[in-house]
C-alpha cells in the first residue's frame, strides 16, 4: 500500500458511506495533482519523504474528513458553552453540599471515622463530578444538533440573571456588607428557578438512584438505628427504602423533566401550578403510605391525637421508642407541609396568579 | 507601535474568511476543477488550503450555487465545477453587498 493509499483509506474511514467514494476520488485527484506539481518543482521523482510532506500539507485525515461533515465541529459550541459551564458549576456545588452533609451525618452517628468520612466524601465528589460533567456534555451535544435551539438561549430576561451569581465563588461574597446588600435585591425569576431546580433535582435523583455516590450508604446508615424495644429498625428501614426506591426515581426524573421543560419553554401559571399540585399529591401519598402502610407504620402511626401529642412530647433519646416517635413527628410534618404546598398551588390554579416576586 | 504577530494573524484570517465564498463564486464564472481553482485564487492573493476549498465546493453545490461533473482529463478523472443559475444570482447579490461594505469602510478608513 502506498503512502497516498494509506492516507486516503484513513480519510475514507471517517466519512459517511454515501459520500465516501465521491470525496475520496476528488481528494485522490487533488493529491496526485499536488504531487505532480511538486515533482515539476524539484525536477525529480518524489521520495517517500516528499510524498509524506505533500500529504501533511493536505491535512490530517481526521481534520480533512471533519470538514466534509454536515453537523457542527464541536461538542459544546460558543453560544452554549457559558450555559454548559454554569450548569456544571451548579451541579458540582449541589454535589459538594450533599456530600458534605452526608459525611457530617455519618460522622455524627458514628458510622465512620472523620478521616474515612472526608475520604469517602472526596471520592464521591470526584466520581459524581465526572458523571455530572459527562451528562452535561451529552445534553449540550444533543442541544447543539437541534434545528431549533431551546427558548432560554434566545428569550431571556434581566430578572433571570440573579441566579447566575450562584457560580461566583468570590470570597468577598462572604463579607457581611455584601450579604446585607445583596439580600434585599436577590430574587429568582421563573427561568432561573427552573434551571436551578432541574440541576438540583438531577443531582438528588442521581444520588437516590445510586448513579452518583454521595457518601450515604442507606443500608449502612440504617444499621446505626438502634434495635430497641424488640424492634429491628435496621430491617424496617431497609425494607422501606427498597419499596420507595423506584417511586423515588420516577418522582425525581419527573421533577427534572418538569423543571427542565420550564426553562426551555415557559409554562403558564395555571399549568405549572396544576403540575405542582400533582407533585404535592404524590408526596402526600408517599408520606401517608409511610404512616399507614409501610413496614414502619406499626411503630410510627399513633393511636389517636392524644397518643400523637404524648409521644411527640417524649422524644428524648433515652426512651426505647425515641426513633419511632421522631419518625412519627417527621412524617406528620411532611404530610402537613405537602398538603399546605398543594393548597397553595391549587389556589394559583384558580386565581391564575403567580407567586410574589416571580 | 508594533502589532502582535499572532493577534494580527488571527484577525487577518477572520477578515479573509468572510470573502472566500465570494471569491470562489466569482472565479467559477469560468469552469474549473479544484486544483486550478486553488491556483487561480492563489494568483489573486487568496491562498486556500485544500482541506478548506474542497468541502466548501461541496457545500456550495449542496446549496444549489454550483454544478459539477466528472470528466476525464490527462487520463485522470477530475471534477469540474461551475456556477449554477442560482449561483450566478447569488454572486451578483453578494458582489453588490461587498461593494457596499467596501464603500462604507473606505469612508471610515
Amino acid at each position: 500500500m502506498t503512502l497516498k493509499e494509506r492516507y486516503l483509506k484513513a480519510v475514507a474511514a471517517q466519512l459517511s458511506r454515501d459520500a465516501r467514494d465521491d470525496i475520496i476520488a476528488e481528494l485522490d485527484d487533488a493529491i496526485m495533482t499536488r504531487m505532480e506539481a511538486r515533482e515539476a518543482e524539484l525536477g525529480r521523482p518524489l521520495t517517500e519523504a516528499d510524498e509524506e510532506a505533500v500529504l501533511r500539507e493536505t491535512g490530517h485525515p481526521l481534520n480533512v474528513a471533519a470538514q466534509y461533515g454536515s453537523g457542527p465541529l464541536h461538542v459544546v459550541g460558543p453560544e452554549l458553552y457559558p450555559w454548559w459551564l454554569f450548569g456544571v458549576k451548579v451541579g458540582l456545588l449541589a454535589l459538594i453540599v450533599i456530600n458534605a452533609v452526608s459525611a457530617l451525618i455519618q460522622m455524627l452517628v458514628g458510622n465512620v471515622e472523620i478521616g474515612q468520612g472526608i475520604g469517602q466524601a472526596l471520592g464521591a465528589i470526584i466520581s459524581g463530578g465526572l458523571t455530572i460533567v459527562g451528562m452535561a456534555t451529552i445534553a449540550a451535544f444533543i442541544i447543539e444538533r437541534q434545528a431549533v435551539k431551546p427558548a432560554f438561549l434566545r428569550e431571556w430576561r434581566v430578572k433571570d440573571l440573579a441566579l447566575f451569581e450562584l457560580a461566583n465563588f468570590d470570597v468577598t461574597r462572604l463579607s457581611r456588607e455584601t450579604r446585607t446588600a445583596e439580600r434585599t435585591t436577590w430574587r429568582m425569576s421563573p427561568t432561573a428557578k427552573a434551571l436551578a431546580g432541574a440541576a438540583g433535582w438531577a443531582v438528588i435523583t442521581l444520588a437516590w438512584a445510586g448513579v452518583i455516590h454521595v457518601g450515604i450508604d442507606i443500608e449502612a446508615l440504617s444499621r446505626t438505628a438502634p434495635e430497641a424495644g424488640g424492634v429491628d429498625y435496621n430491617g424496617l428501614l431497609i425494607q422501606t427504602w427498597r419499596l420507595l426506591y423506584w417511586p423515588g426515581v420516577i418522582y425525581g426524573v419527573t421533577r427534572v423533566l418538569f423543571e427542565g421543560s420550564k426553562a426551555f419553554q415557559p409554562v403558564g401559571v395555571r399549568a405549572g401550578a396544576l403540575t405542582e399540585v400533582a407533585f404535592a399529591v404524590a408526596r402526600t401519598v408517599g408520606y401517608v403510605w409511610l404512616w399507614i402502610a409501610s413496614p414502619l407504620s406499626p411503630h410510627i402511626r399513633p393511636e389517636g391525637l392524644d397518643d400523637f401529642i404524648a409521644r411527640a412530647r417524649s422524644i428524648p433519646w433515652e426512651t426505647p421508642d425515641a426513633l419511632a416517635d421522631l419518625m412519627m413527628v417527621m412524617v406528620a410534618a411532611a404530610v402537613v407541609i405537602s398538603i399546605w404546598e398543594g393548597l397553595g398551588h391549587l389556589i394559583r390554579v384558580f386565581t391564575g396568579q403567580s407567586r410574589k416576586g416571580c | 507601535m508594533s502589532v502582535d504577530p499572532e493577534l494580527f494573524e488571527s484577525m487577518r484570517l477572520e477578515l479573509r474568511r468572510g470573502s472566500l465564498v465570494l471569491a470562489v463564486l466569482a472565479r467559477l464564472r469560468e469552469e474549473r476543477y479544484g486544483y486550478t481553482l486553488r491556483q487561480a485564487l492563489a494568483v489573486d492573493g487568496l491562498e486556500m488550503e485544500e482541506s478548506t476549498l474542497y468541502p466548501l465546493l461541496r457545500r456550495l453545490e449542496s446549496q444549489g450555487l454550483l454544478a459539477s461533473e466528472w470528466r476525464e482529463e490527462d487520463k485522470r478523472k477530475k471534477r469540474f465545477y461551475r456556477l449554477s443559475p442560482m449561483g450566478a444570482a447569488m454572486l451578483m447579490a453578494l458582489a453588490a453587498e461587498w461593494r457596499g461594505i467596501n464603500a462604507s469602510l473606505d469612508k471610515i478608513l
